[in-house]
């Protein structure tokens, strides 16, 4: 898949993921990579700038393969830019699709 | 690439942000490693997985709004002060290290001989006698070296003016010279001084005589060097005359002991001064050892 469609759409699918239960590192890319192959170390550094943004908290929670866990769990700053990134990508794609169906139809 | 050299170049590459913030990035690429191993998979091919090193840091990086080359730059300077850092605190250890080395030895030392006198008051005063005389040496041993200097100093430049006169002589007749030479050869008292002027007033009604300056210069030389030689004797002999009994034994021990080197061996003088120098610290460290010794003997 094309990487630059990637990075646009990487922030709304980890916003959703962390929506449904606090997620880990580990499993949230897991998780990703259900929807979209990306290469696992642009994840983190995508982690750290959301979570400065404020749009996560972290906390730490032990863990049996190793060093704790960090988890991360959506702030209300966070929910909203969701809604928000979600709707314009609803507006986004399906003004997209109509032009693409629209010239589809044309030919 | 290995867990731990990842985790390290990460580290290095983050030297710009805060340590907590480092911490924390680290820890989650070591525990997402732990995960995967306990998904049955390699280390390397999780590291694998993060993708080109460089695009990784650079989107750390970019999370906090820094600069790329800002950070390298950064970074580039810290190391270069951790490695002077580290070369100071080295050399600074080593030399520290050096003199624990010398206080442990003094103090073990210390201990032994005070163990080994410790069992009688007649021990203990052959103790205390040691150590004076080592104090003694220790005292004296430098003004000796002192000294020496200044009375070999004096000696060579008497002989300087010796030849001068010498020389001079030369331009005299036969007699008038014989006459100098047992002026020269007499101890510099001032009959000598006297006489020789005499002989002066008297080579001037001779025509062939030597001009009068320089034989006037030669004598106030010698004249001078005599006082000179007394003043710095009774200045440098007061601390002497003021030393005790065992000021007088460190004296000639020491004295004896500079003789034999300089006279008996034929050693060049670096080498005499060499072995003086280690004569010295060892009178030093063993003195040192007695005070200490002492001290415990006393406190206790």
């Amino acid at each position: 898949m094309n990487t630059q469609f990637k990075k646009g759409v990487l922030e709304i699918i980890v916003l959703e993921i962390v929506d449904q239960s606090d997620r880990y590192g580990y499993e949230l890319i897991t998780e990703v990579s259900k929807v979209v192959d990306v290469e696992k170390g642009t994840i983190y550094p995508l982690l750290k700038r959301m979570t400065n943004d404020k749009l996560f908290t972290t906390y730490l929670m032990e863990s049996n393969e190793g060093p704790p866990r960090k988890y991360y769990k959506l702030t209300a700053l966070g929910k909203e830019r969701l809604v928000i990134i979600k709707s314009e990508w609803e507006l986004f794609s399906s003004r997209v699709n109509d032009f693409l169906k629209g010239s589809a139809n044309n030919d | 690439m290995t867990k731990e050299a990842f985790l390290k170049s990460l580290r290095t590459e983050l030297t710009i942000l805060k340590l907590e913030e480092i911490d924390d990035i680290v820890l989650e690429y070591e525990s997402h490693i732990a995960e995967h191993l306990a998904n049955g998979l390699s280390e390397e091919e999780a590291i694998e997985e993060f993708g080109n090193f460089d695009q990784l840091v650079q989107g750390i990086l970019e999370a906090y709004n820094i600069d790329k080359d800002y950070a390298s730059n950064y970074r580039k300077k810290v190391q270069q002060k951790e490695k002077m850092n580290d070369f100071v605190n080295k050399s600074s250890n080593t030399i520290g290290d050096m003199f624990d080395n010398v206080f442990d030895y003094i103090n073990e030392f210390s201990s032994k001989i005070y163990s080994y006198f410790e069992k009688s008051d007649k021990a203990r005063t052959i103790l205390i006698l040691a150590l004076l005389l080592t104090f003694s040496i220790w005292i004296e041993g430098p003004w000796i070296l002192f000294l020496g200097i200044v009375v070999m100093f004096v000696v060579h430049q008497a002989n300087k003016q010796d030849k001068r006169a010498t020389h001079s002589n030369d331009e005299l007749g036969p007699e008038k010279k014989a006459e100098n030479e047992t002026v020269d050869g007499d101890a510099v008292t001032e009959d000598s001084i006297e006489a020789v002027n005499k002989n002066e007033s008297e080579t001037q009604h001779t025509p062939k005589s030597r001009p009068k300056p320089r034989r006037r210069e030669s004598n106030t030389g010698k004249h001078l060097i005599k006082i000179i030689l007394v003043t710095f004797l009774i200045i440098f002999f007061i601390p002497f005359i003021g030393s005790l009994f065992f000021g007088a034994i460190g004296l000639g021990a020491a004295a004896i002991t500079l003789i034999f080197i300089l006279v008996r061996t034929g050693l060049s003088i670096f080498a005499t001064i060499t072995l003086i120098l280690i004569g010295l610290l060892i009178i030093f460290v063993t003195t040192l050892s007695l005070i200490i010794a002492i001290l415990k003997a006393v406190m206790k």
